[in-house]
């Protein structure tokens, strides 16, 4: 029972949230601690270029923004289970190549010698609304063909404003010339009108204020008309600029775009376009500077639209060499190293061909190795160690650069660490140390949850428990034969109780002794020796009451010797009441039947000294 | 002279015949009846409080204390029954084995044979 109650709270230490929560708590141990650390190494497949935490990609000190970990994991394995359409794939490579080839520069120079230079042009942007039909362009090849379409159409309304420009200039210059002429007559009038009023005040004539009189010249009219044009004549020029800026900020602000997007491929039509559309002097940037710089921490120069091609063109240089190092490592079954690149380059190159168009074989292979390594983790996670030992011995299988050595012995140094914990723990319960063997036992738990000992421990502790009680019942009713057969359980039951131990000790030899005084007392009554046998029966009478092989025999022998023993239960009942020179007598009497009674012989060695003690207080 | 020597006659007779009428044959002085030996044997507190002269032979000495006394197991010489008796320091007697005597002995509580007195026959 006490042993019961000792083990009652680790039962429900171990059942019940309360004891996760303080299991979570609890510090970790060295051996969980570095444990953790190992697994951590040995099943982190993720590329140290891709941050899952802030959901960030970097590329040659670019970063690359995803939104979140989770949306990175699940675009890659969205990747992983998409399968390749080939031949859609094939026909949009296809047109990508024809476009960037109509709008490379030695096609230009070329069309340049053309009656319509336009013209080549003009496919191009046609053959974009039929890439922007397929499913893995993402309709991006038509925000080109609007992009440029709507610089045409700026490029359209700027050569109306150019030609109402000239109309305006003209007109102006009829104007300046009418107002020179008017100034002209002004200046005439007034030195007439000087004249007259010269000739008046000789005559002492008095003359009228005429140019009171007259209100708004001609004049007037004339340079306010001036003015006016004038004016319209800068607005439209002012109209001009601004059309010409906003049709390059359109373009350079979709490229960046693009870059930002990794649409590599779409950034460098895009770039073509911009080259064909707009002369040398308009390639510098007009916005995003500061941000292309940060792109480019190795240049000191001012970004330009060709910055922003050589960016497209890096980045698409190394997604093919990431997909050629793939590949590469996936011949050489080196599936970590694979995955790895895989990932990297995925995150780069998300929506280029070489990427998308990855071999749907290896792919496949890969994808169940992810799963696997993802699953591993997990197992090493929840230390199912069992489940985890089968998992890597098959990812060492598939993977020569998986390290399963490492694997296989961090589990088993785990496996080790709990069953450690675990011995700790039942010496602790032996010792009576119940809070120790909780936390021993907590700590075994924490390191290995699904060990199997420790199930073992706790259904053993419980039995041991069951057992315990049980014994003290068999115990209490004397059933020895019972204990004795149940010995080996008992003796688990009852360690560490130094109260049952020395009953189970006592039980056993009891039995033992019982067994051998049946046997020898039959073989000495078929020898003709039934006082022998009786005495040796006799001496094991007190607590062989239960035993039917006992009490067959005896009774069998009791008649041959029944003088005998009538005067040793006599002598020893008076012995027990103390009257012992009353069983001296008795005993002697014995003696006389049976001489080489040994009952007698050592009832006369106890009875001396109390015969003597006796006589000592009648004479006290 | 003759009155002197039928006083000494009368005196001798009067001590003769109360010697032969006070001490009865077999038996000793204070203690007139023989121990029944199977009987004590038997039931030895049915006698406690009697006194008894027994005539035994020595067997054994189950313990001694030189200040107490000895513990002797003795054999009645008539039915050879085996006694344990208590024979006090105070009881100056040497002890022969397989010797003889005659025991005046009182039955203490719990069966006790306690010597009184002691004669070799």
């Amino acid at each position: 029972m006490k042993k019961f109650c000792t083990v009652f709270p680790l039962i429900l230490s171990l059942g019940f949230p309360h004891a996760q929560a303080q299991q979570n708590n609890a510090p970790t141990s060295v051996e969980s601690q570095t444990l953790l650390a190992i697994i951590d190494r040995v099943f982190d497949t993720e590329s140290d270029a891709v941050d899952f935490e802030e959901g960030s990609f970097n590329w040659k000190g670019r970063t690359f923004q995803f939104g979140d970990g989770r949306a990175m994991r699940s675009r890659f394995i969205r990747y992983l289970n998409t399968p390749v359409a080939d031949m859609d794939t094939r026909v949009y490579l296809a047109l990508m190549e024809d476009i960037r080839g109509r709008l490379s520069v030695a096609r230009q120079e070329e069309n340049a010698q053309l009656a319509d230079p336009w013209r080549p042009l003009v496919a191009a942007w046609k053959l974009l609304h039929q890439a922007a039909e397929h499913e893995i362009d993402g309709g991006n090849s038509l925000v080109i063909a609007n992009v440029v379409y709507d610089h045409w159409r700026d490029r359209e309304m700027f050569r109306n404003e150019q030609f109402r420009q000239s109309i305006e200039t003209d007109e102006r210059q009829r104007r300046e010339g009418r107002a020179v002429a008017e100034t002209a007559i002004e200046r005439q009038r007034l030195i007439e009108q000087a004249r007259q009023a010269d000739a008046a005040r000789l005559e002492n004539l008095q003359l009228p204020e005429a140019s009171n009189e007259r209100g708004i010249t001609f004049l007037d009219q004339a340079m306010k008309q001036l003015m006016e044009q004038q004016a319209d004549v800068e607005a439209r020029g002012a109209r001009l600029v601004e059309i010409g800026v906003r049709s390059k900020l359109k373009m350079q602000s979709q490229i960046i775009s693009f870059i930002l997007q990794r649409r590599f491929n779409h950034a460098l039509i895009l770039c073509s376009f911009y080259r064909a559309l707009f002369n040398n002097s308009a390639q510098e940037l007009a916005i995003g500077q500061e941000a292309i710089a940060s792109y480019l921490p190795e240049f000191e120069v001012v970004p330009t639209v060709d910055t922003l091609e050589f960016i497209a063109l890096q980045a698409l240089d190394d997604i093919n060499t990431g997909m050629r190092a793939v590949r590469n490592s996936f011949a050489q079954r080196q599936l970590v190293s694979a995955l790895e690149r895989l990932q990297e380059t995925f995150f780069l190159g998300e929506y280029t061909l070489p990427v998308i168009r990855y071999d749907q074989a290896e792919k496949e292979v890969l994808r169940q190795f992810y799963f696997d390594l993802r699953e591993a983790r997990r197992l090493s996670e929840l230390r199912d160690y069992d489940a985890l030992t089968e998992l890597v011995e098959s990812l060492g299988e598939r993977a020569d650069d998986f390290p399963m050595r490492e694997a296989t012995a961090s589990i088993r140094v785990a496996k080790q660490a709990s069953r450690i914990k675990l011995l700790a723990a039942q010496a602790a319960m032996i010792r009576g140390a119940t809070e120790e063997a909780e936390a021993h036992l907590n700590e075994a738990f924490t390191i290995w949850p699904l060990n199997p000992e420790i199930e073992s421990f706790m259904s053993g502790t419980v039995t041991a428990a069951d057992l315990a009680v049980e014994f003290d019942l068999d115990f209490a009713n004397r059933h020895y034969r019972r204990i004795f057969e149940r010995r080996n359980d008992y003796f688990a039951a009852v360690t560490g109780d130094p109260r049952r131990t020395g009953q189970f000790q006592q039980a056993i030899e009891r039995i033992q002794s019982i067994d051998f005084a049946v046997q020898t007392a039959r073989e000495q009554f078929e020898m003709g020796e039934p006082h022998a046998a009786w005495e040796l029966l006799h001496g094991v009478a007190e607590f062989a009451s239960e035993e039917a092989a006992f009490n067959q025999l005896f009774a069998r022998v009791t008649p041959a010797v029944a003088n005998f023993a009538a005067e040793i239960e006599a002598a020893e009942r008076l012995e027990a009441q103390g009257h012992h020179s009353a069983a001296l007598t008795r005993f002697l009497a014995a003696r006389d039947i049976y001489p080489a009674s040994l009952t007698v012989r050592r009832a006369l060695d106890r009875m001396g000294e109390r015969i003597l003690q006796q006589a000592r207080s009648l004479q006290g | 002279m003759k009155k002197f020597l039928l006083g000494g006659l009368a005196a001798f007779l009067v001590l003769a015949i109360g010697w032969f009428a006070l001490v009865p044959r077999g038996g000793l002085s204070g203690y007139p009846d023989a121990l029944p030996a199977v009987a004590f044997q038997a039931a030895p507190l049915n006698h406690v409080g009697n006194k008894y002269y027994v005539d035994v032979a020595i067997e054994s000495i189950l313990a001694t204390d030189p200040a107490l006394g000895r513990v002797l197991l003795v054999r009645t010489t008539d039915g050879q029954i085996p006694l344990p008796v208590f024979l006090p320091a105070s009881v100056e007697a040497n002890v022969g084995f397989q010797q003889r005597y005659r025991l005046g002995l009182r039955v203490e509580e719990r069966g006790l044979l306690y010597v009184e007195r002691m004669q070799k026959l």
